[in-house]
């Protein structure tokens, strides 16, 4: 396929729009070969869907990262402390 | 903790030792805590919700294997806690999904695409405000799509697990996950595009 005849492609059959709806099964290798092929084609001529792309890997990451970060732990009130010891039924 | 340190552990709560409960709350206790606030909103909630993992966990200590780190056990039933104390509250009507979604115009194009972004993955390591910015926007998301998030990119559960813990099919949770991420990043655009 040339490029011409991709960007035709891609003009008829994925909007940015559609690219967008389909980033998740792009980046898990869930696309089909065909839609993979159009879908990668389209990142060529299209800045803002590479943007697109890269800001919601970004996003995984730094969620991920931000989400996992537990530096705001500070040691428990003692009352919490005595009431989940108190809880505990001894054998 | 070493893995001889945390054998011997156990085998001091199986016995009943006090000190040991003690030591297990004040070890574990407060890193639990952090994972219950990302579930959690009301501080309150969290306590409960730390008060019954740590019950359950005692109750099902004769069940712990060692297959993983006391930790990772206790960590799986802070979740749990988490989601059935979700499960059991009313819920209040949460915004809609789409409020936070990308807009388009009738071409199909975004209508903002704004510019690639300036951050950093390593200005996100080394930055506290980044990460309470980040942490303040999964927090803004719609309760239905945060817990998916949570659960797929933060506690790394699969899909099917996810689905089965939130008693959702594993297509409508990848669904979810997706419009839970471009949401977020939605969010996010507004301070690193």
């Amino acid at each position: 396929m040339n490029v011409e005849m991709a960007e035709t492609l891609i003009g008829t059959e994925l909007t940015c729009r559609q690219i967008i709806d389909f980033v998740q099964a792009f980046l898990e290798g869930e696309l089909p070969s065909r839609e993979q092929t159009i879908f990668e084609l389209h990142l060529t001529i299209c800045p803002d869907c590479v943007n697109y792309l890269q800001s919601y890997q970004a996003t995984r990451a730094i969620a991920k990262l931000a989400g996992k970060d537990e530096s705001t732990q500070s040691p428990l009130p003692n009352d919490l402390i005595q009431a989940i010891l108190s809880a505990r039924k001894k054998p | 903790m070493f893995a001889g340190d945390e054998a011997a552990l156990v085998q001091r709560l199986r016995s009943g030792d006090d000190a040991a409960f003690t030591e297990l709350v004040q070890t574990h206790g407060p890193r639990l805590l952090v994972v219950l606030q990302r579930y959690l909103p009301q501080d309150q909630d969290c306590q409960d919700a730390l008060q019954e993992a740590f019950i359950s966990a005692f109750n099902a200590l004769a069940r712990f294997q060692g297959d993983s780190s006391l930790g990772t056990w206790l960590h799986r039933i802070a979740v749990n806690c988490a989601l059935m104390r979700i499960r059991s509250q009313k819920r209040s009507r949460e915004r809609p999904i789409e409020d936070f979604l990308p807009q388009f115009l009738p071409d199909g194009h975004r209508q903002n695409p704004g510019a690639a972004w300036a951050i950093t993955y390593d200005s996100a390591v080394t930055d506290n405000e980044t990460r309470v910015l980040v942490r303040q926007s999964i927090d803004a998301l719609p309760e239905s799509y945060r817990l998916i998030l949570l659960l797929r990119d933060i506690e790394e559960r699969t899909t099917e697990e996810t689905a089965e813990l939130l008693e959702l099919s594993v297509a409508n949770v990848k669904t979810r996950l997706h419009r839970a991420r471009q949401a977020l990043r939605e969010l996010l655009d507004q301070h690193f595009g």
